[in-house]
């Protein structure tokens, strides 16, 4: 493998580490892309826990939308628990406020006999829409973020996976 | 093919690209076999008895706040919202009510083009249910109790005037996007929410001021909280 | 992947052949002297750099500032990824269009493009050559010569890339290269093996326009043109 490396020139050599740079380049940019125009940090989550099944099992891939500011009770949000990184997608069961007021929700997994007040920080009763919610869920499909668990549950594959597709695309040249 | 690799590849790419097509077509066609018009649908809600007590959210929690304990009639047939991409319909009926205008005028974030300057009702989910299948999607339910006690978010709920029960549902599909529907008849007449039940020693004694007819004294508000 | 001399490739890949072939150009014709103009893929090169450049910076931004105060500027950076990643395609689709080499020889430039039609093992090769101005002449235009040989030319069966076939290819289809190595033009004409038998029949059938190489068509024609000198 490296003797067909150094057997190439350096433009060679830099036009397939272009190819590589590429290929991640134009994937960031499309999740950045699809973040700017959904106004959420992050408009494709995974489930991780069972706490909206049947709906939901953990794997699930959910798509988010966050320019609506006017979430509904009824609807399923991911929000951030204040302090730290954790995204929890629940579905509100009570909401206040609105137009000129802060909007106020509470929420509460299907699954989950009581509703979320203990999960939230110390002091806090109901979450901000604005500042809490980073978007709604509005798409579905089963199964496929399964990999990203897989991926967060031994990392080591992560670097498996990511030197794997290195060597394929500098070494291919199709 | 010209490797065992390339042949994997190619299988493997094959199997995901109609694994997409099929997707979409499911998500596609079942998102238009749903009734375009939640009216179409026949569901009613009835107000049966509404008590409104002191309670505490949580059995640690120091906080005294007045709950609701609702009770209803509920009519549904939502057979019609079940195609072949229902995965599940969540149904849910919420107490919608004004919020009452505080001269305390809090923090406003307020944006450029807001639709409204008023705040919108309050609503609160007082009961829901999970339904999977289209042989359970007829309900007909009396005098239910709600799973859930509800409070506003000031803590005060007696006395509040114009409220309404509704009814409302969610259709989860196996793969595409979610819809939520509600019916205009699955509206129930406006009704208030009672003074607080005084907690006084004679049972039943007090005047409380309940629209409907009293049930049997259901003080369980105290420490049995929303965790139904 | 660039193969040195000996080692083999898989011989059903299209793909490889083509890489191979194409790889194996530049290293000849620098050999023979000629001067390698870098100026597409310098230009390809600083095209895909700058959009990758934006999409770090972006990624950086977007790190340690957050997704809430840099909004603004990833929307920008997101647009103008898109048009520069634009601009590349199009420039690899419509400017390079498959060149492999650009370069000159004692005045002669030249532009070498390869294509391989799907499926089909035929390596054909499109050369423009623009002689330099002869003092009669007011000015010299480019000339082009298309050419086209199967893999097996300089492939043997078992894949490995036979320098000196293809070279003898090169020396004898295109005019410049012919003068610039005699050797190799003069050689294939004069040996009479059973391979160049059929090399010969193959390059008289592809003179006379008939694209029948690939269908074992061996009928000799008599007139060649007179192209490249001996």
């Amino acid at each position: 493998m490296l003797s067909a490396i150094s057997g190439m020139q350096p433009r060679q050599l830099a036009a397939q580490v272009l190819n590589f740079a590429l290929v991640l380049s134009t994937a960031f940019m499309l999740w950045k892309g699809l973040s700017v125009a959904t106004d959420s940090p992050s408009p494709i989550v995974v489930v991780l826990s069972g706490s909206m099944e049947p709906a939901f099992q953990r794997g699930d891939l959910l798509f988010l939308w966050n320019r609506a500011r006017n979430t509904q009770i009824g609807e399923v949000v991911v929000y951030n628990v204040r302090g730290k990184d954790i995204p929890i997608v629940h579905r509100v069961v009570r909401k206040f406020g609105g137009g000129i007021k802060p909007l106020r929700l509470l929420t509460k997994g299907d699954n989950n006999l009581a509703d979320d007040t203990e999960l939230y920080a110390r002091g806090q009763d109901y979450l901000d829409r604005a500042a809490d919610v980073i978007g709604s869920v509005k798409g579905y499909i089963p199964f496929v973020g399964y990999v990203t668990i897989l991926i967060s549950e031994h990392p080591w594959l992560k670097t498996v996976i990511f030197g794997l597709m290195g060597a394929v695309v500098v070494l291919q040249r199709e | 093919m010209h490797s065992t690799l390339v042949r994997a590849q190619n299988v493997f790419g094959f199997f995901t690209t109609v694994a997409f097509i099929v997707g979409a077509l499911v998500a596609v066609t079942g998102y238009f076999s749903l009734p375009s018009d939640g009216n179409s649908l026949d569901v009613s809600v009835d107000l049966k008895n509404v008590q409104v007590a002191r309670g505490r959210p949580h059995y640690y929690s120091s906080k005294r706040e007045e709950y609701a304990q609702i009770r209803f009639d509920l009519d549904a047939d939502l057979s019609p919202l079940f195609t072949w991409n229902t995965k599940q319909v969540f149904l849910y009926i919420m107490a919608s009510y004004p919020p009452s205008v505080s001269s305390a005028s809090r923090d406003s974030k307020k944006k450029g083009s807001s639709p409204s300057p008023n705040p919108g009702p309050s609503n609160a989910i007082i009961y829901d249910k999970i339904i999977t299948s289209r042989d359970e999607a007829h309900l007909e339910l009396r005098n239910q109790r709600s799973k859930y006690q509800i409070t506003d978010i000031s803590g005060r709920i007696a006395n509040r005037h114009n409220a309404t029960l509704e009814v409302a549902w969610n259709v989860q599909p196996w793969v595409g996007a979610l819809t939520w529907g509600t019916s205009s008849e699955g509206r129930s007449k406006a009704f208030a929410f009672p003074a607080l039940k005084s907690t006084g020693a004679g049972g039943g004694g007090a005047a409380t001021a309940t629209k409907k007819k009293n049930v049997a004294g259901e003080q369980t508000m105290g420490s049995a909280a929303p965790a139904a | 992947m660039a193969s040195g001399a000996g080692s083999k490739i898989a011989v059903y890949s299209l793909s490889d052949l083509k890489n191979t072939t194409d790889d194996a150009l530049p290293n000849y014709l620098n050999s023979l002297k000629f001067k390698q103009s870098h100026y597409l893929s310098d230009v390809r090169l600083a095209l895909g750099y700058s959009a990758v450049a934006i999409a770090g910076g972006t990624f950086y931004f977007d790190y340690t500032l957050g997704f809430e105060k840099t909004k603004g500027y990833t929307l920008w950076a997101v647009i103008l990824y898109f048009i520069l990643n634009s601009v590349f395609t199009y420039w690899i689709w419509a400017v390079e269009r498959g060149t492999v080499y650009v370069g000159e020889w004692r005045g002669t430039q030249v532009k070498l493009q390869s294509h391989v039609k799907k499926h089909t093992p035929v390596y054909d090769l499109a050369v423009q050559y623009k002689p330099p101005k002869a003092s009669s002449k007011a000015g010299s235009e480019w000339k082009r010569v298309e050419t086209s040989a199967p893999f097996n030319t300089w492939f043997s069966a078992d894949g490995a890339f036979v320098a000196k076939r293809f070279q003898q290819w090169l020396a004898t289809e295109i005019p410049v290269i012919g003068q610039a190595d005699p050797a190799s033009a003069g050689k294939a004409s004069n040996e009479s093996s059973s391979v160049d038998v059929q090399l010969n029949a193959l390059r008289a059938t592809e003179l006379a326009g008939l694209d029948a190489a690939a269908h074992g068509d061996k009928s000799k024609k008599s007139n060649k043109k007179g192209r490249s000198p001996r």
